[in-house]
């Protein structure tokens, strides 16, 4: 099993969500992690989660144009990338590692 | 502008923090344009400065200014407060007689109580640190605060030398000397043994 960098919850979560949407930007994704895992998401911290990702290759992100809605701001938009894709699925076979085997746990599994 | 415009103030704040971050401002924006509160947009601005911009490395090195130079100046100040001719009568009619007896008696000293806001909020503070057993090292901001019990310390008044502690008798007037003042200015204290 290839060794890959552990991810953070909050990392894991931003990653699942900007696959689940499309045209991913800092707004959707956050909206998707309040539906999905109702957890609030600051946008700073998410902001400051995504760079991390970027810088580690496993997503990517481009500027689009201004709009008048967003005080004629630009949306960054992410995309996750095939090594950002391993990475998930390595921590959901880490998880399901752990899952295993635990008596406690068995009637919970999904 | 409607009347659900985003906070000025806060506003201002991320274009100063985020001058090339148009995204985030951007999010923040629309996001709030859905309904989100005034509450929310500036706990957004707030954490995004603080976690994010620049502002957080200058939250870091004002901590550590504040660390360092803190005590010193509450140092200083207690001194100069200490020096200046009203301050030392009102702190003397703060004193507890009791200890300061016990304390002439039996060492030649007085742990003189500087009664104060500064002195009652660190006093307090040290009691919750004790009593939560609380690591103040970790805290910046408690252990500045608390740093300020310097001066209290710094504030003993030692009987003359030349008096015999031991032969004081109930009702004497004597004289105590601070050396911290000492060194500054010339002041005394002048307290009664108690009965």
């Amino acid at each position: 099993m290839p060794r890959v960098q552990n991810l953070t919850d909050l990392e894991l979560m931003l990653l699942l969500a900007t696959l689940r949407v499309d045209e991913a930007y800092g707004v959707l994704i956050a909206r998707e992690v309040e539906r999905t895992a109702g957890r609030r998401v600051l946008m700073g911290a998410a902001y400051n989660a995504l760079d991390r990702l970027e810088k580690r290759g496993l997503v990517t992100s481009t500027v689009g144009d201004p709009t008048p809605e967003r005080g004629g701001r630009a949306r960054r938009y992410f995309r996750v990338t095939p090594k950002g894709v391993e990475s998930v699925k390595q921590s959901r076979r880490v998880l399901e590692a752990l899952w295993t085997g635990v008596p406690q746990l068995r009637e919970e599994r999904m | 502008m409607t009347d659900h415009a985003p906070p000025r103030l806060a506003m201002t704040l991320l274009g100063r923090c985020f001058p090339h971050d148009d995204p985030l401002t951007g999010d923040l924006i629309e996001e709030f344009a859905t309904g989100r509160s005034r509450t929310w947009f500036w706990r957004q601005v707030l954490t995004a400065a603080g976690c994010r911009g620049p502002l957080r490395v200058r939250l870091a090195g004002l901590g550590a200014l504040v660390l360092l130079v803190g005590p010193v100046i509450g140092y200083v100040g207690y001194v100069r407060a200490l020096s200046e001719d009203t301050a030392l009568p009102r702190l003397v009619q703060r004193l507890t007689i009791e200890e300061m007896g016990r304390s002439v008696l039996t060492d030649g000293h007085a742990s003189v109580r500087l009664d104060g806001p500064l002195v009652d909020v660190t006093g307090v503070l040290e009691r919750v640190i004790q009593e939560t057993g609380v690591d103040a090292r970790r805290i910046p901001a408690l252990y500045v605060t608390t740093s300020f019990q310097v001066p209290k310390f710094g504030a003993v008044f030692l009987l003359d030398p030349s008096v015999d502690a031991g032969v004081l008798t109930p009702g004497e007037r004597v004289t105590l000397r601070c050396p911290v003042l000492d060194s500054r200015v010339s002041q005394s204290l002048c307290v009664v043994v108690p009965e």
